[in-house]
């Protein structure tokens, strides 16, 4: 079996993805409570919902990504 | 588990003192003082002497309730009914077992009686008691017309003798708790009353042999009960008054045999609606051909409703989500509601989907043993309690004049004279 190497580059990568995600949710907080018009206190009481919308956007950009990299694959394969 | 059971029910006035309403329920409902701590302190060790009338189904629920009130003691059981009379004695060995209850009324030893006979009897047996010198605890409805209802209330007060109708909501603490937000106003003003009670079954009991018909399924027969009004209305009726403070001005209603067409005499589906003096409708409606919902007792106020079985309130407006919840809550009603394809000028207007709040989560029973325990606590004090007979009554003379109304199919009002002296509702209607 081949061993897997995750680089520090690749750990930096996707730990800032994972931050992009979170501000992006709290994004979503900030927003809907100026929308709302709900108490500011929100933005730490709601951080169960912030983190759960992180996840989410977290899963789909893995999916993305997953996505982009099979059609990238076909097209290479395509060439040969 | 049955020890913590008694002390849930001795303590619902603690309960209900817990939750800020203590002075407030007492003084809306006066009755409860009468199985409170310091009532039951009061009767300690002292007994009142029971004996039962027609310990069938809803009498045996009664004395097997007994045995968990220490101031209640049987000692005579009566039945015309030899297997309801045998089962009895079985609970209950050392009672005096009677097959006339004029000669029950005759012994020395009963203080007071339980009458839970089919409710054509209620009357004579409930007077022959009181001019006999005993309390009595009368099955609800009343009796079995407005005058005999008038003619008990006022024999009450001719012998001073003590007289409870079952209508076991009034010692309810879930009702208490709700009623005592109704009448404070914490859910506006009361706007409607809406009762309902829905079943699917014939209402009819096994009959060991033929001639017994009438005398097992007496519930189905014109001569000894006015069916549906007398049996479930009478209960629901009651929190309307009771939440209006009101009493009815006028009553309509419908009523037929749709499904059961099996020679009973009484309505298998009533409606009826009862108007208030400020216009304030309730209604009552029974169908024993389709459960579907049950049984409810709602009373819809301008900022709330009060369900009062499931003890739960609901807000007009719900108490606000946050901010993320609501822009959730808009983006799936986006993606999930139907678009309109004929402009705006119909849309559904779909009920509330609020979970409501519960008012009294912790309350158990139904308040069927704490009336039996105020009753002998009242026998052994021979202290009538407030209110509670008038709130009864009008329970059970507002379903009777339903029945009437059905009956006519008339608009009928309460004629002036069974209006009781002493009480003609909170407001004074």
């Amino acid at each position: 079996m081949k061993d897997l190497t995750i680089t520090a580059k690749q750990i930096r990568r996707e730990l800032i993805l994972l931050l992009v995600c979170f501000v992006i949710a709290e994004g979503v907080n900030i927003f809907s409570m100026i929308k709302y018009e709900t108490p500011w206190t929100e933005f730490f009481t709601q951080i169960g919902f912030v983190l759960i919308i992180t996840a989410a956007l977290y899963i789909i950009l893995i999916a993305l990504r997953v996505l982009i990299w099979l059609v990238k694959l076909i097209i290479d394969r395509c060439r040969k | 588990m049955e020890e913590k059971k008694t002390m849930d029910r001795r303590s619902f006035i603690e309960r209900l003192g817990g939750l800020g309403l203590a002075g407030a329920a007492v003084a809306a409902f006066p009755w409860v003082e009468a199985c409170s701590p310091a009532a039951n302190k009061e009767v300690a060790k002292e007994k009142a002497r029971i004996g039962m009338i027609g310990p069938g189904s809803r009498g045996y629920f009664h004395l097997e309730n007994m045995k968990q009130i220490p101031q209640a003691e049987v000692v005579a059981l009566c039945d015309i009914y030899e297997p309801n009379l045998q089962h009895a004695s079985e609970l209950y060995p050392e009672a005096k077992l009677y097959r006339d209850y004029r000669k029950m009324l005759e012994d020395p030893n009963v203080d007071c009686v339980v009458i839970t006979t089919p409710l054509f009897c209620h009357f004579q047996m409930a007077m022959d008691a009181m001019d006999a010198g005993k309390h009595v605890f009368c099955e609800k409805a009343m009796a079995y017309n407005i005058d005999e209802c008038y003619q008990m209330y006022m024999k009450h007060l001719e012998t001073g003798k003590i007289l409870f109708i079952g209508q076991q909501r009034l010692f309810d603490p879930k009702y208490l708790k709700a009623m005592a937000g109704v009448l404070a106003g914490n859910y506006g003003p009361v706007v409607n009353v809406r009762n309902y009670w829905f079943r699917n079954g014939d209402w009819r009991r096994d009959v060991p042999s033929p001639e017994l018909e009438r005398h097992i399924n007496w519930r189905l027969y014109r001569e000894y009960s006015r069916g549906l009004m007398t049996e479930l209305a009478c209960h629901q009726i009651q929190n309307g008054t009771w939440a209006t403070g009101m009493l009815p001005e006028k009553v309509m209603g419908t009523g037929s045999i749709i499904y059961w067409k099996d020679g009973r005499e009484v309505f298998d589906n009533v409606a009826c609606i009862y108007t208030f003096p400020n216009g304030v409708n309730m209604t009552f409606e029974s169908v024993i051909s389709n459960a579907h919902f049950g049984m409810g007792e709602q009373i819809l106020c301008k900022d709330a409703m009060v369900d009062l079985p499931g003890s739960r309130v609901y807000f007009e407006e719900p108490p606000r989500k946050s901010g993320i919840e609501s822009l959730i809550a808009e983006i799936e009603e986006g993606i999930f509601s139907n678009s309109a394809f004929a402009g705006t000028s119909f849309s559904a207007e779909n009920g509330s989907k609020d979970k409501g709040i519960a008012i009294m989560p912790e309350a158990d029973g139904d308040g069927t043993v704490e009336i039996m325990e105020a009753f002998c606590n009242a026998c052994i004090t021979g202290k009538m309690p407030d209110k509670v007979l008038e709130e009864a009554y009008y329970g059970s003379v507002f379903s009777l004049l339903g029945d009437e109304a059905l009956l006519q199919q008339k608009t009928l009002s309460l004629d002036e004279k069974y209006y009781l002296p002493t009480y003609k509702g909170r407001n004074g209607a």
